[in-house]
């Protein structure tokens, strides 16, 4: 099977098309003002960087404005306005072999001025360019409607109501924590499972938990053989006592064409119970 | 040029060659690999201590499936790009994810005095340069200097 040359990332509401071997090393969670820093194998390639602004930019009046400052602290960089594509305003800096690009532009629907910054050491790649740019698009979503997110290997749809409170990437494993009022919900990729999976999800989650689920049923999820687990999460005997420990439900399945085992985890009371199948994760 | 893997940037690591420490004895056990290294000798290495206190020589560390896959590619010949490489390609994951695994491995390994990373011949000067402390310094002693003659 071919690897396809781009991806896609969803985040926050915006995709953004790169090619494939770029990895994202820095990323915000919050809407209001943070940044995406994306790299290949060697060097940084990507800033997308957005901050909440109520009314819209002049984005002509920004441009200006790096125009006159690249001016003035770099005289000997050539500086030239591009042609708008995709709804972007962008300049490129250039000094010898060394090119930078700057996109701006400002999203109504959001209210976000979102800024892309693209790094060209080695001379400009237009293809690539142009790839980032007229990929670029922002997610029509309502205030009520579930928010995907795909990046690090998943690919997930959150229920409305739940905001991405942190996403670890740690090695063999990707990992997005969404938060609810009290209620959370983690999911979660492990990859590399030819070396350590056994084939058994309940087996799987009956180690991760440390104990044997108090419930475990087998199902079908995504056409592959899933283990849905019920338990208390792990607490202190007095939060027990008091009724505060809140259930904890699992749903885990390997997915052998991604070699990764999905795992679900939500943690709710069992008055407002949250079913892990609320959250759509895709594999394969 | 060795260096640890902290030294160096993120281009930089792929073009280090990671080499096996040669007084490192690696043995089989229960089907996993072992490898020990000689500890520092100290006080209680030596007589009287030693006959009285079970004292260890040297220290083992064992490898799970993966660790075996990264010590069997450090053959001093393949440069980190090529152990990531290999190693996404053999469990199918993708190679940041694989660099993010093999290069905390060796980071360990290092630590545990198992292999030497070498950089780059030419290795080029870290980002920033010198601290903003050493470059006031080499200033101050660049104007003492000039001050003097």
């Amino acid at each position: 099977m071919a690897e396809a040359l781009t991806q896609e990332i969803v985040w926050l509401g915006m995709r953004l098309t790169t090619p494939a071997e770029w990895d994202i090393v820095r990323h915000a969670v919050s809407p209001k003002t943070g940044s995406l820093v994306m790299i290949d194998r060697r060097r940084q390639r990507l800033q997308l960087t957005w901050r909440t602004l109520q009314r819209a930019a002049d984005l002509g009046q920004m441009i200006a404005d790096y125009k006159s400052r690249d001016a003035q602290e770099r005289p000997n960089a050539r500086v030239t306005e591009l042609d708008r594509v995709n709804g972007w305003r962008s300049l490129r800096r250039t000094r010898d072999e060394n090119s930078i690009t700057r996109a701006l532009r400002y999203e109504p629907s959001l209210k976000r001025l979102i800024e892309l910054v693209l790094p060209w050491p080695l001379g400009v790649e237009q293809e690539v360019e142009d790839l980032v740019l007229t990929g670029f698009e922002v997610l029509d979503l309502k205030e009520d409607s579930p928010t995907p997110w795909r990046a690090f290997g998943l690919d997930v749809v959150a229920p409305s109501g739940w905001t991405l409170q942190r996403a670890k990437i740690q090695p063999g494993q990707a990992r997005f924590t969404f938060e609810n009022e009290r209620r959370q919900a983690v999911c979660r990729r492990l990859g590399a499972t030819d070396m350590w999976y056994d084939g058994q999800p309940d087996a799987w989650l009956e180690k991760d938990l440390s104990a044997a689920p108090d419930r475990v049923e087998m199902l079908r999820h995504r056409g592959h053989q899933a283990c849905l687990g019920q338990s208390l999460e792990p607490t202190t005997r007095f939060t027990k006592i008091i009724g505060r420990a809140r259930q904890r439900r699992d749903l885990v399945w390997h997915c052998p064409v991604d070699h990764a085992v999905y795992q679900i985890t939500t943690l709710s009371h069992a008055k407002d119970p949250v079913e892990p199948t609320e959250f759509a994760v895709r594999c394969g | 040029m060795t260096v640890t893997p902290s030294n160096l940037g993120p281009g930089e690591i792929l073009d280090a060659v990671p080499l096996r420490n040669e007084a490192a004895r690696v043995v089989r056990k229960g089907g996993k690999l072992v490898a020990y290294v000689a500890l520092r000798k100290g006080l209680f290495h030596r007589r009287p201590f030693s006959f009285f206190l079970p004292v260890r020589s040297e220290r083992g560390v064992e490898f799970d499936a993966l660790g075996e896959a990264v010590w069997e590619l450090c053959d001093g010949q393949t440069n980190v790009e090529g152990i990531v490489e290999r190693f996404a390609a053999a469990h199918h994951v993708r190679f940041h994810e694989a660099r993010m695994s093999v290069t905390q491995f060796l980071r360990d390994l290092t630590q545990r005095g198992l292999i030497v990373i070498v950089g780059p011949a030419e290795a080029p000067p870290r980002r920033g340069g010198p601290s903003r402390r050493r470059r006031r310094k080499l200033e101050r002693a660049r104007l003492e200097a000039a001050a003097g003659s």
